[in-house]
């Protein structure tokens, strides 16, 4: 090939690959997430194209759990008011947003559309109906190549204080995770925090993860957990709509010094689906539907990673035997009779 | 008037040891496995009920008080300053009921030492006591744990002399030491407070070292009752509020023969139980209020429990007499 004809190729593919590009992405929408900071540029869909590839797999994704500076929540810092912002919606679609408070209530947030899409409601702190885990939820649906789109983000609230007491901790309502049946299309993980609502998920974990459509078990679905450097695993939801994924490690400070027993790091577990239904979607048509939901959370490093049960108990039992030897030897040097200085040839 | 006085005789011919028996093991059961009933008897009790323990029936005060300590000093005087003080006034009400009796009658781990002693008895291993000499130094040491527990977060939130803040990690210094830690959650299966923390020095040197002490305990409590009491904070902490409690342990000075019948007797091994002829409050900063001291004083209303100047149980010969007769046969 000369070289005319070589340059007139590149400028060909050039003008033409982001219209290939942004056809693959209409295809293949992003997720829907919801983050505690605002997106590097939060957007709106005609914006999104090209933010979405530079954020897949990226680096400091952090699980789709924000921009670059990922933020997380602590359950030990409640606070009155929530806001949650969502990382694009798409121009056209229905964008619905809902949250299941912990006594059951279904309330629906305030959801502000627009430059910066994002969800807010209160959590009025002390014991009661809001103390427990909330699951926050944004649901966008819009018909696009006559293809349904569902894109469902999901995120768990624990609004707790030990302060308030645990009182909860024993009733499955609070203590388990809880889904909701009006919903189209959503992750459930088990145990991800313990009976005193604090996170529990550790590296290491083999997590039980259900997908559910409507309240009930979708068979098939593509199951995937990113972690929070990026790491990724794919499998496919069972007949009960189970899918395990084992958590691997991921954190890794180089020095031992730099190793935080606190460390939380965020994970996303994502799924996606497709049904071949078809119907009409505010008077579009559609033969098919495509399912998409995320959900984060947070892991720590396992105890067992920095703790030792050997070492402790060797540490109790020397102080036992050091203790008794010595009231022993004590109480035996105060026995022996006084045997005064006696003549020894 | 004569029923009333009939009521306080059997009283005073009880035995107060049975009745503390049977009272430690309810509180024992209440604090260790409340949670499991839904039972909370309360937040910022004086007495070990140990937030560690996943079924505690109450919530002892020390966690709660050392994570306020870390209070940065330019909040002390908002939100945070009031729940220190909300927090403070929660736990006096509380101990202003029992006043030491806490320890006596209701901590947790005061009654595993008592369980560990009534074993060493069985054992017929002779108790061990310490010479006035070194009993006045190691009592001191509570005091001092107590203002470590104070100070070690307070340089978490705040910096002392321009020294750099002291890491998280330093965080409940009490409690990573506290044998209440390592022990109480046994009790519900909970292994996980035996182990060594290597995540960094401050972790590492604290559990170490709440895991010596322990072993310390255990070995202690089968020589020496009480071993740990004489060391614990919360005495100290108790004994600063301990003038404004109902409760009362007073003694009639012109009423004792100084036969030192209450000294030997008494676990924590306070001698100024017979020695002190002067005060008319007795509670000194080791005492639990366990009310042995009463039981085995000969003299007629020499030492009393009383409910402000309501005397509830005193030293009768008559009831001392009943008390030895009792034990003497079996
Ligand atoms: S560790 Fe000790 S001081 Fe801390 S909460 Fe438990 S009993 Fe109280
Ligand atoms: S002094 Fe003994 S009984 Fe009292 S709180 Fe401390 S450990 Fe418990
Ligand atoms: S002085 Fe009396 S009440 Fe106090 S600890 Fe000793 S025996 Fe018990």
């Amino acid at each position: 090939m000369n070289r005319p004809v070589l340059l007139f190729a590149s400028l060909l593919a050039l003008l033409l690959l982001p219209g290939v590009a942004k056809s693959a992405v209409a295809g293949e929408l992003d997720h829907l997430r919801l983050t505690l900071a605002p997106p590097a540029t939060a957007t709106t869909e005609a914006e999104a194209g090209d933010e979405e590839e530079c954020l897949e797999g990226h680096a400091d994704h952090g699980g789709g759990r924000g921009g670059r500076e990922v933020q997380l929540e602590s359950e030990h810092r409640p606070v009155p008011r929530r806001t949650y912002h969502l990382n694009h919606y798409r121009r056209g679609a229905e964008v619905n947003a809902y949250v299941r408070r912990p006594d059951g209530a279904v309330i629906e947030p305030e959801l502000i559309l627009g430059a910066s899409p994002r969800v807010s409601f209160s959590t009025p702190p002390g014991d009661g109906p809001t103390h427990g885990a909330h699951n926050v939820y944004v649901v966008e649906r819009g018909v696009e190549d006559e293809v349904l789109q569902v894109r469902v983000a999901k995120w768990i609230t624990m609004h707790h204080s030990c302060r308030w007491g645990h009182n909860g901790k024993f009733d499955p309502e609070l203590t388990n995770p809880q889904s909701l049946d009006t919903i189209p299309f959503e992750i459930v993980v088990d145990d991800l925090w313990n009976r005193n609502f604090h996170a529990a998920v550790t590296s290491g974990d083999n997590l039980r993860i259900t997908v559910l459509s409507y309240g009930e078990p979708v068979a098939g679905a593509e199951v995937t957990l990113t972690s929070e450097q990026g790491w990724r695993k794919t499998v496919t939801s069972d007949e009960q709509g189970v899918a395990h994924i084992q958590l691997v490690r991921d954190y890794y400070p180089s020095l031992w010094q730099d190793f935080r027993r606190s460390h939380r790091g965020p994970f996303e577990v994502s799924a996606r689906w497709q049904a071949d239904k078809s119907g009409q979607f505010r008077g579009q048509a559609y033969s098919m539907v495509s399912y998409r939901a995320t959900h984060p959370w947070v892991y720590s490093p396992p105890v067992r990673e920095y703790s030792s049960y050997g070492y402790g108990l060797l540490l109790a039992a020397a102080m036992m035997v050091v203790g008794g030897a010595g009231v022993y030897l004590h109480r035996e040097r105060r026995r022996r009779p006084y045997r005064g200085i006696v003549f020894d040839e | 008037m004569n029923s009333l006085k009939d009521l306080r005789r059997v009283v005073n011919h009880a035995s107060l040891g049975r009745f503390r028996f049977y009272v430690q093991l309810f509180s024992f059961v209440l604090l260790i496995y409340g949670g499991y009933l839904a039972i909370n008897v309360g937040n910022q009790l004086p007495t070990f009920a140990c937030l560690y323990s996943d079924l505690h029936g109450g919530a002892c005060y020390l966690l709660g008080f050392q994570h306020q300590m870390a209070t940065p000093w330019s909040q002390l005087f908002g939100g945070r300053g009031l729940a220190i003080l909300i927090g403070l006034a929660t736990f006096v009400a509380f101990f202003v009921v029992f006043n030491k009796a806490w320890c006596g009658f209701i901590c947790p781990l005061g009654t595993l030492q008592d369980w560990l002693s009534s074993l060493r008895r069985k054992l017929n291993i002779r108790a061990a006591g310490y010479s006035e000499p070194v009993f006045q130094r190691l009592s001191k040491i509570k005091y001092v744990l107590l203002a470590l527990l104070i100070l070690i977060p307070m340089a978490i939130g705040n910096s002392f002399f321009g020294l750099p803040k002291l890491g998280h990690d330093w965080g409940v210094p009490f409690c990573m030491i506290c044998p209440g830690r390592t022990i109480l959650p046994l009790f519900t299966g909970d292994f996980s407070q035996l182990a060594i923390d290597f995540s960094s020095l401050a972790k590492l040197t604290l559990t170490a070292l709440g895991l010596a002490i322990t072993g310390l305990l255990i070995i202690g409590s089968l020589f020496k009752p009480r071993f740990f009491c004489l060391f614990c904070p919360m005495s100290a902490l108790h004994y600063i509020f301990s003038r404004t409690g109902l409760l009362r342990l007073t003694k009639n000075g012109a009423k004792c023969t100084r036969c030192g019948n209450c000294f030997r007797a008494c676990d924590m091994g306070i001698r100024a139980i017979a020695d002190d002829l002067e005060s008319k409050n007795i509670v000194k900063d080791d005492c639990m209020m366990c009310g042995k001291c009463i039981e085995v004083c000969p003299e007629d209303g020499c030492l009393q429990a009383k409910v402000l100047s309501l005397p509830v149980y005193e030293s009768t010969a008559e009831g001392f007499f009943k008390r030895m007769n009792r034990k003497n046969n079996g």
